[in-house]
């Protein structure tokens, strides 16, 4: 996966309106809220087997923080 | 566990909600003023309307609502009713179950055995395994009931508890025939995630003080960082914790019973989960590889989370119309507090359904709360020959 089709992914998952790109930190992404939390918890766990709690969630700072937690993301 | 019931038909399935009716949008304030907020809430989780109990109506009067209207559709059972199980966690009493006022409500017959069942989410699940265990074990029909009704208004604050949960009632018509599909069931626990969803205060674990004025504390709010006030003595949920409690255990609890029954997913007509949230049910099903649209969603946004009556009002939501299921092949699981979990798989043959009933207000005397201590103070002032 790359960086524009994780960009997609997730924008897609959160319902952003917003812009953003790969260092815009998620303090600044209005719509990164609990939902959105639980949207990204489920996308890694169907879509890439893997869990991520929301501790670890909120350990991350930036797009490019969630987008290197997909296996295999090409940096 | 994992058992196969022979023998054993579901004939009819009823629910009913409180007449009353509040919309997101009525609650404006509570999303600083914003459309914007409360459209992202609407299309993210699904909430929308929820039905909320009128003054003086407890969960055993929405159930006794949709049993009535069963029985009235079964005149000839009515007098073979062999069981009456009441599943709530919001009982009329501590006790007496009030299983046993239902019996006397719906004018069962003595000869009938009844009582509570204490789960919610999981619990309709559980009252037609309860049900099904009963009918082979002997009984000839059983009548189970299941809802809650918070004891006190929920407080409009809290965001996590207020904008989700709504109030109702649902009932089941159990009955022996050996013509019926076996009912498969699969049940589970994990007492270890018990706080997710938890009542702290007020029963043995942590009693309220024998002196009236130390008690202050369980009645206090406690509000967390980001604004959401809870109190001892009512609902607490851990939603963050439910929810990956939920991603972790119920798709996989979902594809092994199928696994067991030996029933691919494309022989499921309608998967018809505990209506927890929109969202929720819409990962289920992708972990699951249930097709999204077979999995149900449409009753939370217009009743909310029921807890134990969100499978029978959904039921009612998809077949009332119909007036019947038809025959087809149903997968029920409801999951949550406990932690518990409980799924059935029902080849429905004709069980009649109606649309989820509309329940009016109570007559005022039944809202009179201090007519009803006078009442119990009166009778504890007699003296006992």
């Amino acid at each position: 996966m790359n960086a524009q089709e994780f960009m997609d992914a997730f924008a897609e998952i959160i319902q952003a309106d917003s812009e953003f790109n790969l260092d815009t930190p998620l303090a600044e992404i209005e719509e990164w809220d609990s939902m959105s939390m639980m949207g990204i918890i489920a996308y890694f766990d169907v879509n890439h087997g893997k869990t991520v709690t929301f501790d670890d969630l909120a350990s991350l700072k930036t797009v490019h923080d969630i987008a290197r937690l997909v296996p295999g993301f090409a940096e | 566990m994992f058992v196969k019931i022979p023998g054993v038909r579901i004939a009819g399935i009823r629910a009913a909600v409180p007449s009353q009716e509040i919309a997101i949008e009525d609650e404006l304030e509570y999303y600083g003023n914003s459309l914007k907020k409360v459209a992202r809430v609407k299309k993210m989780i699904g909430t929308d309307k929820r039905r909320l109990a009128w003054p003086g109506q407890t969960a055993s009067d929405l159930c006794f609502a949709a049993a009535k209207n069963l029985l009235n559709a079964f005149p000839d059972k009515r007098g073979e009713i062999d069981a009456l199980v009441f599943i709530t966690q919001s009982p009329d009493y501590d006790f007496p179950a009030t299983a046993c006022i239902l019996q006397d409500r719906l004018g069962l017959p003595q000869g009938c055995a009844a009582f509570d069942v204490n789960q919610g989410c999981s619990g309709f699940v559980y009252g037609l395994w309860l049900a099904a265990s009963m009918i082979a074990g002997g009984c000839r029909n059983a009548l189970i009931m299941a809802g809650d009704v918070p004891y006190k208004p929920r407080d409009p604050k809290n965001r996590v508890i207020a904008s989700i949960f709504g109030d109702g009632g649902g009932a089941a018509l159990v009955s022996a025939d050996s013509s019926a599909s076996p009912l498969y069931f699969s049940i589970g626990t994990d007492g270890s995630g018990y706080e997710h969803i938890i009542m702290p205060a007020g029963r043995g674990r942590l009693p309220f003080h024998k002196k009236h004025e130390d008690n202050r504390i369980f009645f206090e709010d406690v509000t967390s960082p980001d604004g959401v006030p809870w109190r001892l003595d009512e609902t607490y949920m851990d939603g963050g914790a439910v929810f990956s409690f939920t991603m972790r255990v119920v798709p996989d609890h979902i594809r092994d019973f199928l696994q067991k029954t030996n029933t691919p997913v494309e022989g499921v007509d309608y998967f018809v989960f505990h209506q927890a949230n929109r969202q929720i049910i819409t990962e289920i099903a992708k972990k699951a590889g249930i097709p999204v649209e077979k999995a149900w969603s449409g009753t939370f946004s217009r009743y909310g989370n029921l807890s134990s009556a969100s499978i029978p009002a959904s039921l009612c939501d998809i077949f009332g119309s119909a007036r019947s299921t038809g025959d087809c092949q149903i997968l029920l699981s409801g999951y949550g507090v406990g932690l518990s979990w409980a799924s059935c798989l029902w080849h429905a043959h004709d069980c009649g359904c109606a649309p989820v009933l509309d329940v009016e207000a109570p007559e005022k005397a039944q809202a009179d709360i201090p007519a009803k201590i006078e009442y119990w103070r009166n009778k504890m002032q007699k003296e006992q020959k």
